[in-house]
C-alpha cells in the first residue's frame, strides 16, 4: 500500500442523503467538504445502494479530489459492512451484490448473507462496521475471503460505550488475524445537520423526536471532521489513521472506467448497424416524400448519419426505430417528442412526425459534436398500451439487460410540513391544515403557522421552520421514471444496481436520469399519452363506421375549417388547447397555420408568461407594435417569433450570441434550466447573462426579461422542437373534432380520464356540436361508449362527416359499475329476458349496481320508469336464490298491490339522477330546469353573455366546472361556469377570493357580478361580488376540475 | 288511555359540548368523531354551518374552510353520564321513564296520574322543559297518546306540544318528514328516491314489500309507526356498572361492623354480576363520614373473580388500617365488570400455572395492606440519559425472569455503571483523575437541551465516579460510580 499522505486521514465510511432518511448531506456537500479540509480521498459508502455516487463523482472530478466508491451492506445476521470497491472487478461484484441483496429482498430493503457476499469478495476492501460484538466467528470468514483486505472498524464518536467496544473490536481482530482502522460513521458534512439528521432517523422510524430514545445518535458527534479534530481523536493510534489512507489510495477504481455499450441490434443479411441504419432512413425518406427526396433533405440526412456513425449512435436509433415498428405492427399510436424532432433521420424512421427540414429545426439541439452526449429520444405511446410495449423491450434485450431509470422523490414543502411536523409531535390536525395552507400558496409560512394554531415565537415553532427548509430536496424515497429505460450490452446490474419496482414485472435502476446524462449513458423513454389512446380510438370508430382508414400522416394539414374552429376556442377535448387559459388566448392569436399552433402551445406556459413575453408577441402579430431586434445579431434567432424569444431553443441561442456563452456554458445554461428545482443553479446565470448582454449593448430591461423567461423555462418551458410535436398531435385532434364530432366525442369518452374535462362537459360540449347522445341502457348499451345511427340522419350542420351518428353512452359511465358486472348483463342480455324481473334474474347484480343503474335509467328499455325500477330494484335476495322470500308472517301480510304507484321524476330530478349515478346527463344540463327561474331574476346565459358589449356590469349564474389557482397568478382564481349554452370564464382578484373564499370552495353554483372583458372572440368577467343564488331546488352538483 | 310524552334533546352531543365550553356557543363549533384530520364533524352550530361546513365532511375539510372552527371530542363516556344525568332529572316528573333503544337523545315518560301535582299536561310539560334548561339543556317535548306520534313531533319541532286528541296527534304524524327518522342512511335515501317523504307516504307501502326491499330496520320503523298496542314504558336504564349501597341506621365506628356490612352488600353485588354472567375485575368502595366527607378504596384481585372469600380477605387487609374518629353513614360498593368467558378462555392458556397463579395472589394480598402502588417493577427504556433508562412502574403480576445469553467464550468481564436514580450535585473535579470527555447531547426540539460531558473520576482511594459536566446548567454532576 502507498504511503503516508498529508491529510492524515481518510474518510471511508460516509452516508449521503441517499442513505434514504439516514444521511443528512447530499453528495456534493460532503465532497466539497472533504475538499476544504484539504483531503485527497473520501468514501461514498450509502445503505445498500450506490445512488450518490454519480453526483459525488461529478463533484469529486469538478474538485480535484478522489472518489472512494463502496457501500455499506446489510447482511442477514444484522451486521453491516462497508466493501470499497478497489478495481472495476471488485465494482462489478458490489454492484451483483447489491443487485442480489435488493431483488431478494422486500421492496425498500436489502440483506445479503455471508454466503453471497465471499462469492462477491474480488476486487473489494470490506470493512465491519457493526454485528461484530454479536457474532465474533464471522470474523474467521471475513479473513479468509478477504484477506488483507479484510479489516474491522474502529469508530470513536465520543459515545459512553465506545472504549468498550473498540476493546472488543480489537481483541477480535487479534484472535482472527485481522486489521483495525480508524473509520468514524459520519451522516452529514457539518454538525449544525444534526437536528436534519435526528429528524430523519425519527421519520424512519416512524416515530416522535420525543419517543425516538436510542434510535437517534446519542450526540452530534458524526459530521465529516477536519484532519486536526480526527488527529486529535485518534492520537492514541495514529496508525489506525494513516492505514485509512493506505486503504483509500487502494482503491483506484474509478467510475469513469465504466464501459458502457449500447446493445447491438442482430442484423439480418451481415450487415453493420450503420448500413441498416441507412438504409432504413432512406427508405424512410423515399416513404415520407413519395419517393422524391429533396435535395436539402438529402444533404441533411447524410449529415446526421455521417454525425450518429462517427459518434457510435446507430444502435440507439435502430432501438427507437424497432420499438416504434413493433407500435406500428401492433396497432399502437407513438409518437416521438423532445429534441428527437429536431432530426430527419427520426422523422424518416418514422419515430417523430415533423418535418425538421421544412419547420428549419436544429439538429444540434439533438445531437452536437462537441457536447458527445447520448441523444435523447422520448417516445408518446397511447395511454393505456404503454405496458404493451415496455414489457416487449423487457423481452427483446432481456430482464438483465434492461431496466427503468429511477425518479428520486424528494421532499418538497408539503411532504416536508407533515414529516417533520409529525416528528416533532405537531398535532395531526394542525399539520394537515398547515401542509394545504403551504400548497394552496395562501399567504407566507408563518402566517400559515398561526392559521393552523402552531405559536410562531416558540421554540417548537423556529426548529420547525428550519428543519422545514433544510429538508427540502432531501430524496425520501426511490421511484420509478415514467418511462425511461436504460439498456445494455453488458448486463445493467454490472454497471448499476437493479431493484424491483413496487410494479409488477418491472426493475429499476439505482441511478435517476440526470445520473445516466452524467455517465454518458444511453436512455429510451417510453411515456403514456392519453391523447393518441384518443386519436387511437377515434381512427378505430371511422374505419369501422365509415370505411375511412386515416392515420396522423394522412390529416389534411392546412384545412382552414379546423384553423376557424380552433380560433373561436371551440376547443373542448382538443390536446393542449383546451385548458382555460389556452381557450383565452386562441381567439387572440388567430391560428392560421400549423407553426402558429406550434406558438400557441409554447405561449401559454409559465416561461413566456413570467417572462413577459406574451404581450409583446400578441401586439407585434397584430401589428400594433413594430418588430424589432434586441441586437441585429438576434433577428436570425427571433425572426420566427417576431423578435420575442418563445422557445428554449432561442433562449440558448441568445446566451451564445448576445451573452458571449460558449457552448458549453450554454449546454450548462441547459442542464440548469432542466434542474429546476435546484433553486440557485440558474440564479447563478444571472450577472454573467445580464452583464455580458449590456456590454454587447442591448438594452437592460431586454436582458433583464430573457433572464426572468430562463427562470421561467426552468419551470415548465417547451423547445420548439417538442411545441412542433404536441402541436401536431393537437392539430390532429382538433381535425377529428371539426369533422367528426361524433366519433371525437365517442374515442375522448372511451379514453377517459384524460384531458381537461369532467365526461359532462364533453357531452354537453357534443350536444351542442349538433351530436345526438343516448343514454345508458342495460339493453343497447355496451361497456364503452358506442356509435350508433342517429335518429335523424344527417345531424348536425350538415357538414359533419360522421353526421348519421350518434353516441351512445356505455354503461363503464354508471356509478360503481365494474367490469365483472358488464359481462353478467352481457350475458343475460344474450338470454333475452323481455322484462326487468327476468333481466335481474339472470344478470345476479348487486344492490348497489341494480339501484345505480335504475337511477341512471339504464333499465327504461324494459319499459319500466326509473322509479319502478329502482323499487323493483330493491328487492333483496332474489337474484341469489332464485326463490321467494321464505317469511310466514311476511308472505301472510302481503298484498296484491306489491308494486306501488310512485311520483313521476321532475325534469330536475331526472338530470340531477343522471348527474348523480352516471356522472353526465344526455336529457340536458343541470341548468336547464332553473333557466326559467333565473330569467324572471334577469341573469343571462352564457350566450346571452357573449352578445353584450365590452365594459358592461354583468351578473350571471352558472356551475362551476373548473378552479384554477396557477402559481403565476399571484393569488388570483379562475374559475370556469358552465351552463347549457356555453362557458363564462371568471377573474376573481386576490381581494375578492379572500372575502368570498367559503363561498368559493364550497358552492357548486354561484352567483357573479362583474365587468364584463370582451375582446377580439374572449369573455370574462372580473368579479366583484359573488352569492350563493337562491332557487327552488338545490343545484346538481358538477365534478368541478380543481387544478392548484 | 296511556298518555306517554317524548323528551328529545337534540344534538346532544353538541349540548354536551356547549355544556363544558359555554364560551363556544357564539363562535363556529363542532364535535369531532376523534381528533385527528379524518375525522368526522358529527355535529355543528349555526355559526360553523354558515361557512359551509356540514355534518359527516372531515374534520380537516371543516378546517380547510375556517380556521376559526373549534372542536373537540364528546366521549362515549360523557355521552353516558348526561343520560343516567337526565333519567335521574325526569324520574323527578314521572316515576316510568323509558330510555329510547336506537336513539340516545330520546326518553319517553308516562304523564298518566300527574295531574293533580302539575294542573295540566302543558303545565308539566313546560315546567319539565325549565328544569332541563336549569341544567343546561334544550329539549323539545310532546305529550300524546302513543310513542310514535309522540316521537314524531319532539323529533321534528322545537316546542312544547300536548295532543288532545288521538286523531290530533295522528293528522300531525303522518306529515312528519321521513328523515327524522331512525332509518339507515341508505335506506332513507331509497325511500326518498322513491319519492316518499313522509310518515304517510311510507306507511301507505304494502308491509310484506318493505322487508323485502327496505330491510329489517325499515320494517321495525313501519311497526313502530303503525303499532297500535303501545306497550307499556319499559323503565329507565342506561346500563351502568352496578352498584349497591346502604345508609346503616346509625353511623358504623367499628371496623368489625364496617367489614360486615361491607359482606353483606358484597353478597348482593355479586349476585348482581353472577346474573349477567360476569365477574369482578376491580371493586370500589365508597364509604362517606359524619360531616360529608368521603373516601374510595379500589381492591383489584389477582384475577376477575365472583369469589366473596376472595374479596372478603383483601378487604379485611385494606380496612385493617383504616381508622377514623368519624362514623360511616354510607358504604357504596361499585364493581368494574368483565365477561366471565375471559377466565375461562384463561382455563386453556397454555401460560397459566400455578406458581405464577400463587404469586399474583400474593401480589394482590401485599397491594390489599400496604396499597396499590407499593408492588413495581423497573421497566427498561432506550435512552441516552441514564436516569431516563429506567422506570418503576406499578406491577400487575409476576412475569417470569429473561434468561440470560450464555457469556462468549472471550468476552471480557463488563465494567458496571450503578446509577443514582437522581444525579447529584458535586464541585469541579480536579482535572487530571479525569478520563473522558464522552457526550450526550439532544433534546434539541425541547426548550432546554441536553448537553452533557461525561467522564471517568479516578479517586485517589481506587473508586471510579461516573461524573459529568451539564453544558446548560454548567454544573458538574455525579451520576454514578462504577464497580
Amino acid at each position: 500500500m502507498g504511503t503516508m499522505n498529508s491529510a492524515h486521514y481518510a474518510p471511508l465510511w460516509c452516508k449521503t442523503h441517499f442513505s434514504f432518511l439516514e444521511g443528512a448531506s447530499s453528495p456534493e456537500e460532503l465532497v466539497y467538504e472533504a475538499h476544504g479540509y484539504g483531503l485527497s480521498h473520501v468514501a461514498i459508502t450509502d445503505r445498500d445502494g450506490l445512488y450518490g455516487v454519480v453526483a459525488a463523482f461529478t463533484e469529486a472530478k469538478r474538485l480535484g479530489l478522489h472518489l472512494v466508491v463502496g457501500s455499506e451492506l446489510s447482511l442477514d445476521d444484522g451486521s453491516h459492512l462497508v466493501l470499497l470497491c478497489r478495481t472495476r472487478d471488485g465494482y462489478r461484484n458490489l454492484t451483483r451484490l447489491i443487485t442480489h441483496g435488493r431483488t431478494h429482498s422486500p421492496k425498500g430493503t436489502s440483506s445479503v448473507s455471508w454466503t453471497d457476499l465471499a462469492q462477491h469478495a474480488a476486487g473489494n476492501i470490506a470493512l465491519w462496521v457493526a454485528g461484530f460484538e454479536d457474532y465474533p466467528h464471522n470474523a474467521a470468514l471475513l479473513a479468509d475471503v478477504f484477506k488483507d483486505d479484510a479489516f474491522i472498524a474502529v469508530s470513536r464518536h465520543r459515545r459512553p460505550e465506545d472504549p468498550e467496544r473498540e476493546a472488543r473490536a480489537r481483541e477480535i481482530a487479534t484472535h482472527y488475524g485481522l486489521s483495525v482502522v480508524a473509520a468514524p460513521e459520519v451522516l452529514y458534512h457539518h454538525p449544525s445537520r444534526r437536528l436534519l439528521q435526528d429528524t430523519l432517523t425519527s421519520i424512519r422510524h416512524g416515530v416522535t423526536l420525543e419517543a425516538a430514545g436510542t434510535r437517534v445518535k446519542p450526540n452530534a458527534e458524526f459530521s465529516l471532521a477536519s484532519p486536526a479534530a480526527v488527529s486529535h481523536l485518534y492520537r492514541d493510534a495514529p496508525e489506525l489513521l494513516t492505514r485509512s489512507i493506505e486503504i483509500a489510495e487502494a482503491c483506484t477504481f474509478d467510475l469513469s472506467e465504466l464501459e458502457y455499450r449500447y446493445p447491438s441490434e442482430s442484423l439480418p443479411g451481415g450487415y453493420t448497424t450503420s448500413a441498416r441504419l441507412r438504409e432504413l432512413s432512406y427508405r424512410g425518406a423515399s416513404e415520407r416524400y413519395t419517393g422524391d427526396i429533396p435535395q436539402n433533405v438529402r444533404r441533411q440526412l447524410e449529415r446526421e448519419l455521417s454525425i450518429i456513425d462517427e459518434l457510435d449512435y446507430c444502435g440507439y436509433f435502430l432501438t427507437m426505430w424497432e420499438i416504434v415498428d413493433y407500435c406500428r405492427r401492433n396497432g399502437i399510436l407513438c409518437q416521438g417528442r423532445g429534441s428527437a424532432a429536431n432530426s430527419v433521420v427520426c422523422y424518416c424512421l418514422g419515430i417523430t412526425a415533423i418535418d425538421p427540414v421544412r419547420m428549419n429545426l436544429l439538429f444540434e439541439r439533438f445531437i452536437s459534436k462537441e457536447r458527445a452526449e447520448p441523444p435523447d429520444i422520448d417516445l408518446d405511446i397511447e395511454h393505456r398500451r404503454r405496458e404493451e410495449v415496455i414489457q416487449h423491450v423487457y423481452e427483446k434485450y432481456g430482464r438483465s439487460h434492461a431496466a427503468m431509470v429511477a425518479n428520486i422523490i424528494r421532499y418538497r414543502l408539503k411532504s416536508a410540513v407533515r414529516d417533520v411536523g409529525k416528528a416533532l409531535g405537531i398535532s395531526e390536525v394542525s399539520l394537515d391544515r398547515l401542509a394545504k395552507l403551504v400548497s394552496n400558496r395562501e399567504g407566507n409560512f408563518e402566517t400559515a403557522l398561526q392559521q393552523a394554531g402552531i405559536d410562531e415565537e416558540s421554540h417548537l415553532s423556529h426548529v420547525f421552520r428550519r428543519l422545514v427548509e433544510e429538508i427540502q430536496d432531501t430524496p425520501r424515497h426511490l421511484s420509478i421514471h415514467p418511462g425511461g429505460f436504460l439498456l445494455g450490452s453488458e448486463p445493467v446490474h454490472d454497471i448499476v444496481p437493479v431493484e424491483n419496482a413496487t410494479m409488477e414485472d418491472r426493475t429499476v435502476i439505482q441511478w435517476d436520469k440526470r445520473d445516466v446524462e452524467a455517465m454518458g449513458l444511453f436512455k429510451v423513454d417510453l411515456l403514456g399519452l392519453g391523447a393518441l389512446t384518443h386519436l387511437d380510438y377515434a381512427f378505430r370508430l371511422i374505419q369501422k363506421h365509415l370505411g375511412t382508414t386515416i392515420s396522423m400522416a394522412g390529416i389534411p394539414p392546412r384545412d382552414a375549417g379546423v384553423f376557424r374552429m380552433i380560433s373561436r376556442a371551440d376547443t373542448v377535448g382538443v390536446f393542449q388547447l383546451e385548458s382555460r387559459a389556452q381557450m383565452a388566448m386562441l381567439p387572440r392569436l388567430q391560428p392560421k397555420e400549423f407553426y402558429d399552433i406550434v406558438i400557441e402551445v409554447s405561449i401559454v406556459r409559465p416561461g413566456p408568461i413570467t417572462g413577459g413575453m406574451v404581450h409583446p408577441y400578441l401586439r407585434r402579430r397584430s401589428g400594433e407594435e413594430a418588430v424589432e431586434y434586441p441586437h441585429p445579431k438576434l433577428e436570425s434567432v427571433l425572426k420566427k417569433t417576431l423578435g420575442v424569444p418563445l422557445f428554449q431553443e432561442q433562449v440558448m441561442r441568445i446566451a451564445v450570441i448576445a451573452a458571449d456563452y460558449t457552448p458549453g456554458e450554454a449546454d450548462q445554461l441547459r442542464r440548469d434550466m432542466a434542474a429546476w428545482r435546484k433553486s440557485g443553479r440558474i440564479e447563478a446565470h444571472r450577472d454573467t447573462l445580464i452583464s455580458r448582454m449590456t456590454s454587447n449593448g442591448i438594452k437592460e430591461e431586454f436582458a433583464e426579461r430573457v433572464f426572468d423567461q430562463i427562470r421561467g423555462f426552468g419551470e415548465y418551458g417547451f423547445p420548439e422542437s417538442h411545441a412542433a410535436s404536441f402541436a401536431f398531435i393537437a392539430y390532429c385532434t382538433a381535425w377529428v373534432k371539426h369533422h367528426y364530432p361524433a366519433v371525437f366525442a365517442c374515442a375522448l369518452l372511451n379514453a377517459w380520464p384524460m384531458g381537461f374535462y369532467a365526461p359532462s362537459t364533453i357531452v354537453e360540449d357534443a350536444r351542442r356540436h349538433g351530436v345526438e347522445v343516448l343514454p345508458v341502457s342495460v339493453v343497447e348499451s355496451n361497456w364503452e361508449c358506442t356509435l350508433v345511427p342517429a335518429a335523424s340522419s344527417g345531424g348536425g350542420d350538415g357538414k359533419r362527416r360522421d353526421g348519421r351518428w350518434a353516441v351512445r353512452m356505455g354503461l363503464r359511465y354508471v356509478k360503481g359499475l365494474g367490469k365483472g358486472e358488464w359481462e353478467r348483463i352481457a350475458s343475460a342480455r344474450r338470454k333475452k329476458a323481455t322484462d326487468l324481473e327476468g333481466f335481474l334474474r339472470h344478470a345476479r347484480l348487486s344492490e348497489d349496481v341494480k339501484q345505480n343503474l335504475s337511477q341512471a335509467g339504464a333499465f327504461r328499455g324494459f319499459g319500466v320508469d326509473r322509479r319502478s325500477a329502482l323499487w323493483e330494484a330493491s328487492k333483496r335476495g332474489q337474484q341469489q336464490h332464485g326463490k321467494r322470500e321464505n317469511d310466514g308472517w311476511v308472505r301472510l301480510l302481503d298484498d296484491a298491490h306489491s308494486r306501488p304507484q310512485f311520483a313521476r321524476l321532475s325534469d330536475y330530478e331526472t338530470i340531477a339522477w343522471d348527474y348523480g349515478f352516471s356522472y353526465h346527463s344526455t336529457a340536458g344540463h343541470p341548468m336547464e330546469p332553473h333557466r326559467e327561474e333565473l330569467a324572471a331574476q334577469g341573469f343571462p346565459d352564457a350566450r346571452d353573455l357573449g352578445r353584450m358589449p365590452d365594459g358592461r356590469i354583468v351578473s350571471y349564474v352558472g356551475l362551476v366546472i373548473c378552479r384554477q389557482r396557477p402559481a403565476t397568478a399571484s393569488g388570483t382564481l379562475f374559475m370556469t361556469l358552465e351552463d347549457e349554452t356555453g362557458f363564462v370564464n371568471l377573474i376573481i382578484w386576490k381581494t375578492v377570493y379572500e372575502r368570498y373564499r367559503t363561498l368559493l370552495l364550497t358552492t357548486p353554483l354561484l352567483g357573479a357580478r362583474g365587468k364584463l372583458h370582451s375582446q377580439e372572440g374572449t369573455l370574462h368577467v372580473m368579479v366583484e361580488e359573488m352569492w350563493k343564488p337562491r332557487l327552488n331546488h338545490e343545484p346538481t352538483t358538477v365534478h368541478s376540475r380543481d387544478f392548484h | 288511555m296511556p298518555r306517554p310524552a317524548c323528551i328529545n334533546l337534540p344534538e346532544l352531543p353538541l349540548q354536551i359540548l356547549f355544556r363544558d365550553k359555554p364560551q363556544w356557543k357564539e363562535v363556529p363549533a363542532a364535535v369531532v368523531a376523534s381528533r385527528r384530520p379524518l375525522a368526522r364533524i358529527e355535529a355543528l352550530n349555526r355559526p360553523a354551518a354558515a361557512l359551509g361546513i356540514r355534518r359527516g365532511m372531515r374534520y380537516a375539510t371543516a378546517l380547510s374552510l375556517s380556521s376559526q372552527l373549534r372542536a373537540d371530542v364528546v366521549s362515549n363516556e360523557q355521552r353516558r353520564e348526561v343520560r343516567t344525568h337526565v333519567s335521574r332529572l325526569l324520574s323527578g316528573f314521572s316515576p316510568e321513564i323509558e330510555a329510547c333503544s336506537f336513539d340516545p337523545e330520546i326518553f319517553w315518560v308516562d304523564t298518566r296520574g300527574l295531574l293533580p301535582l302539575f294542573s295540566t299536561r302543558t303545565e308539566w310539560a313546560q315546567q319539565l322543559k325549565r328544569q332541563l334548561s336549569l341544567e343546561g339543556f334544550h329539549a323539545n317535548i310532546a305529550v300524546g297518546f302513543s310513542r310514535f306520534g309522540t316521537f314524531a313531533w319532539a323529533k321534528r319541532r322545537k316546542s312544547v306540544r300536548v295532543f288532545e286528541t288521538p286523531q290530533e296527534e295522528n293528522n300531525a304524524t303522518v306529515e312528519t318528514p321521513l328523515s327524522h327518522l331512525p332509518f339507515p342512511p341508505q335506506v332513507l335515501e331509497l325511500i326518498e328516491n322513491l319519492g316518499l317523504h313522509t310518515v304517510g307516504d311510507f306507511t301507505a307501502l304494502p308491509v310484506g314489500e318493505v322487508r323485502k326491499r327496505l330491510g329489517g330496520e325499515a320494517l321495525e320503523i313501519y311497526r313502530f309507526a303503525t303499532d297500535t298496542e303501545n306497550l307499556p314504558l319499559q323503565g329507565a336504564a342506561a346500563a351502568e356498572e352496578p352498584t349497591v349501597s346502604l345508609s346503616p341506621l346509625a353511623p358504623i365506628k367499628n371496623t368489625e361492623m364496617l367489614e360486615h356490612s361491607i359482606g353483606q352488600l358484597l353478597g348482593e353485588l355479586i349476585e348482581n354480576v353472577s346474573h349477567r354472567g360476569e365477574s369482578i375485575r376491580e371493586l370500589y368502595i365508597t364509604l362517606q363520614f359524619e360531616g360529608g366527607t368521603s373516601h374510595t378504596e379500589r381492591i383489584t384481585p389477582a384475577h376477575p373473580t365472583r369469589n366473596a372469600g376472595v374479596f372478603e380477605k383483601l378487604i379485611h387487609l385494606r380496612l385493617e388500617h383504616i381508622t377514623t374518629s368519624a362514623g360511616v353513614t354510607h358504604i357504596t360498593l361499585e364493581a368494574s365488570r368483565v365477561d366471565v368467558r375471559y377466565r375461562q378462555e384463561q382455563l386453556f392458556d397454555s401460560g397459566a400455572n400455578l406458581v405464577s397463579e400463587s404469586a399474583d395472589k400474593a401480589l394482590a394480598t401485599l397491594r390489599a395492606e400496604l396499597g396499590n402502588n407499593v408492588v413495581s417493577l423497573a421497566e427498561l427504556f432506550g435512552e441516552h440519559l441514564p436516569e431516563e433508562r429506567f422506570r418503576f412502574a406499578p406491577c400487575s403480576g409476576v412475569r417470569p425472569p429473561r434468561q440470560e445469553h450464555p457469556q462468549e467464550p472471550h468476552h471480557p468481564r463488563r465494567l458496571v455503571r450503578r446509577i443514582r436514580m437522581e444525579p447529584l450535585p458535586m464541585p469541579q473535579p480536579a482535572g487530571n483523575s479525569l478520563d473522558g470527555p464522552f457526550v450526550i447531547s439532544g433534546h434539541w426540539w425541547r426548550k432546554r437541551e441536553t448537553q452533557r460531558a461525561y467522564y471517568y473520576h479516578y479517586l485517589p482511594d481506587g473508586r471510579v465516579l461516573w461524573i459529568y459536566y451539564d453544558g446548560s446548567g454548567k454544573r458538574w454532576f455525579q451520576q454514578g460510580s462504577v464497580d
